[in-house]
């Protein structure tokens, strides 16, 4: 039972909140600064990345090999001071390649969700705003894609134009929009009643603005996470397409294709199989933290 | 009720028609354009006039949409073809080897034929691969992929439902807690990854399950005294130690889906009016949260069971080439390796139809289950 005065230090706590009057997004940044579970996902996901950028610099002077650097007197090396995590069936320094396939992996993942946020928000924005016959063919094309395992169209349409990193960016970002864009489109949906949106229009506003610099800033909280969460689900997408030989090259390191002829190394070097996977749930796992922890911190209507 | 449920079949059509349109489209993505897709020539190293014939033998310089028209209703009916037979013969020794491979059909089955009933009378032409007939091919992969589907959603719903239940009773336990930690890293770990160190760990390591296969460490003899074909002679309760692994990882994402969207769904059943008052009225709150609350909380799950069958036969593509089911999962893999394309846009058109045929049974259910839905 709270007590007369601490119900008095509510109010006033309240009253004190009031006068300072944060904004949507220092409020948010208040709440981010005080989620240390986010903080620290945030911490791994910012390490791995600087890992990523620097793999050049890593590989020639901390580690001293190159990812395609083979020693075939040395392949399945079990982890040792000149190779930390070992090497592959090509003698190749595993710990190397990890940081170039996170490379890859992280890259990929990143510019191909930037991709499909651009063409999922536009889209959204567009037949959320517009609807009638704008949003029926829309949502035709859309329900056609999604009865379509998704899986099955990313492996075809990246067999058919080849595993490069920028076909694949190209296909996933051009297939993965469709929930950003039902997402953004019923938010758009809602908003377009609102009475600020009638009086920008009353107000002379084009379309065009009223899209821009109205419903967007709405909704780019949203975006932001659905793009912390859209990275996750691509680098798991990725490295299962890698995996199954239609993402990256072989030649190329990514965790994914890594693990390619993992059930080769069953018998030789465990190991092999188990760091690339771990760094996969790891990355991922934050990303979703940070997703969450976004969410927690921009959506405040929404507790559990 | 009936009013509703051929309003949704209707609805389909037009989505089945996208999905033919599209399946139709990779056909044209085929490196080396239409023929090298029909098997028969490279057009580079054949010259230009039996290239013309060629195309005109198959119809291939008419509209695309002539052509679709023929790929679906076949070419019997509405579109005929030229009846030339001598095109192919001619061409024939001009083109290379896969074409010579080819036109050796078996079991009657050609790719070369020009005649065709359409892929809505089940005609999805010829394996390049296997020179069979595609519809053969996917009716003889398809059990498979099902028993493995219905199995998942069996183990997830059976897991995932109770969990969630629990998890939403008993908020902000240990249990809770765990759970909603397992539920996140369930989704975070890749799926073949899972397969892979189960693989490890069940198969190499303790070797105490089978390292694949649907039974094929069983030996079986057939009556005509050939092996194979097992998984239709064994039983499944005898195979259940082939079915625990890839099950398993499957059904991973849906246990922690399906027991996140129960919390939920519980949590707002236990908060609402007719439970507090079944409370008030004196009732046990064992008994309110099991003959009420959770009977209301299941409803929404019912329009979970159609995108998750689509979840079931996507993901099965990864699983079952890792633990090498004889799938549709597996066939797909196959033949986009092999660039098997009538197989390709079958088992697209097929594993969509299946889709769009759950998300209608699902939505029905929905209405079934919930009698405030009126349509």
């Amino acid at each position: 039972m709270a007590s007369n005065a601490t119900i008095a230090k509510l109010e006033m706590d309240e009253l004190d909140q009031h006068v300072k009057s944060r904004s949507h997004w220092q409020r948010a940044m208040h709440q981010l600064s005080h989620d240390y579970l986010t903080i620290l996902a945030l911490g791994v996901v910012i390490l791995l990345t600087v890992l990523a950028i620097f793999a050049p610099q890593i590989s020639n002077y901390v580690t001293g090999y190159r990812f395609d650097q083979e020693n075939l007197s040395q392949t399945f090396s079990p982890p040792s001071y000149e190779h930390p995590l070992g090497t592959d069936e090509q003698g190749r320094d595993h710990l190397t390649r990890l940081i170039w396939g996170g490379q890859v992996s992280l890259g990929i993942a990143f510019f191909a969700s930037i991709l499909s946020l651009t063409i999922g928000v536009s889209f959204g924005l567009v037949t959320g705003y517009y609807g009638g016959i704008v949003d029926d063919v829309m949502m035709w094309f859309i329900t056609t894609l999604n009865s379509i395992p998704g899986l099955f169209l990313l492996l075809i349409i990246s067999s058919v134009l080849g595993p490069s990193p920028v076909n694949l960016i190209l296909v996933l970002g051009f297939l993965g929009w469709t929930g950003t864009m039902r997402l953004v489109r019923g938010e758009t949906f809602t908003l377009r009643e609102r009475e600020f949106i009638v009086a920008a229009r009353a107000m002379g506003a084009s379309d065009f603005r009223i899209m821009a610099s109205h419903i967007l800033p709405n909704i780019i909280s949203i975006v932001i996470i659905t793009l912390a969460i859209d990275i996750g689900v691509l680098i798991l997408v990725e490295s299962g397409l890698s995996f199954l030989g239609f993402g990256i090259p072989a030649f190329i390191p990514s965790w994914g294709n890594m693990l390619t002829n993992a059930q080769a190394y069953f018998q030789r070097a465990p190991h092999l199989v188990i760091m690339p996977g771990v760094l996969i749930t790891v990355t991922v796992l934050c990303l979703y933290v940070i997703g969450d922890g976004l969410r927690d911190a921009f959506d405040p209507t929404v507790n559990d | 009720m009936t009013r509703h449920i051929i309003r949704r079949l209707l609805q389909a059509i037009p989505t089945l028609i996208g999905v033919t349109l599209l399946s139709y489209m990779i056909m044209s993505f085929a490196p080396g354009g239409p023929l090298s897709f029909l098997g028969i020539a490279n057009p580079q190293e054949t010259s230009a006039e039996t290239v013309a014939a060629l195309e005109v033998k198959f119809g291939l310089s008419d509209p695309w949409y002539i052509q679709y028209g023929r790929w679906l209703v076949g070419t019997d009916i509405l579109f005929q073809l030229p009846q030339d037979e001598t095109a192919v013969e001619e061409a024939a020794p001009t083109t290379n080897a896969s074409s010579a491979r080819t036109s050796n059909s078996i079991q009657g089955c050609s790719v070369l034929a020009t005649q065709r009933q359409g892929i809505l009378r089940g005609d999805f032409g010829c394996s390049f691969k296997w020179r069979r007939p595609v519809i053969d091919l996917i009716a003889e992969r398809l059990p498979a992929t099902m028993e493995l589907g219905v199995a998942t959603l069996f183990v997830a719903l059976f897991l995932g439902v109770p969990i969630g239940l629990l998890a939403a009773i008993s908020r902000g336990s240990i249990f809770d807690n765990f759970t909603r930690i397992f539920a996140v890293v369930g989704n975070a770990v890749p799926a073949f990854w899972m397969g892979l160190m189960l693989l490890l760990i069940f198969a190499f390591t303790l070797d105490i399950l089978p390292s694949g296969g649907r039974c094929e460490r069983m030996r079986v003899r057939l009556e005509d005294g050939s092996s194979g074909g097992c998984a239709d002679v064994v039983p499944i309760y005898n195979r259940l130690e082939y079915l625990i692994l890839p099950v398993f990882v499957l059904s991973l994402g849906g246990i922690a889906g399906y027991s996140r969207y129960m919390r939920t769904s519980m949590l707002d059943t236990i908060n609402s009016d007719y439970v507090r008052t079944a409370r008030a009225k004196g009732l046990s709150a064992r008994s309110v949260w099991l003959n009420h609350a959770a009977r209301n909380a299941l409803i929404p799950l019912a329009t979970f069971l159609g995108p998750a069958l689509v979840g079931v036969i996507g993901g099965a593509a990864i699983t079952e080439t890792i633990f090498s089911w004889p799938g549709l999962g597996r066939l797909i893999v196959e033949a986009v390796t092999n660039r098997d394309y009538p197989v390709i846009m079958a088992s697209v058109i097929i594993s969509a139809l299946l889709t769009v045929v759950a998300y209608i049974i699902s939505d029905i259910l929905y209405a079934l289950f919930d009698p405030r839905i009126r349509f």
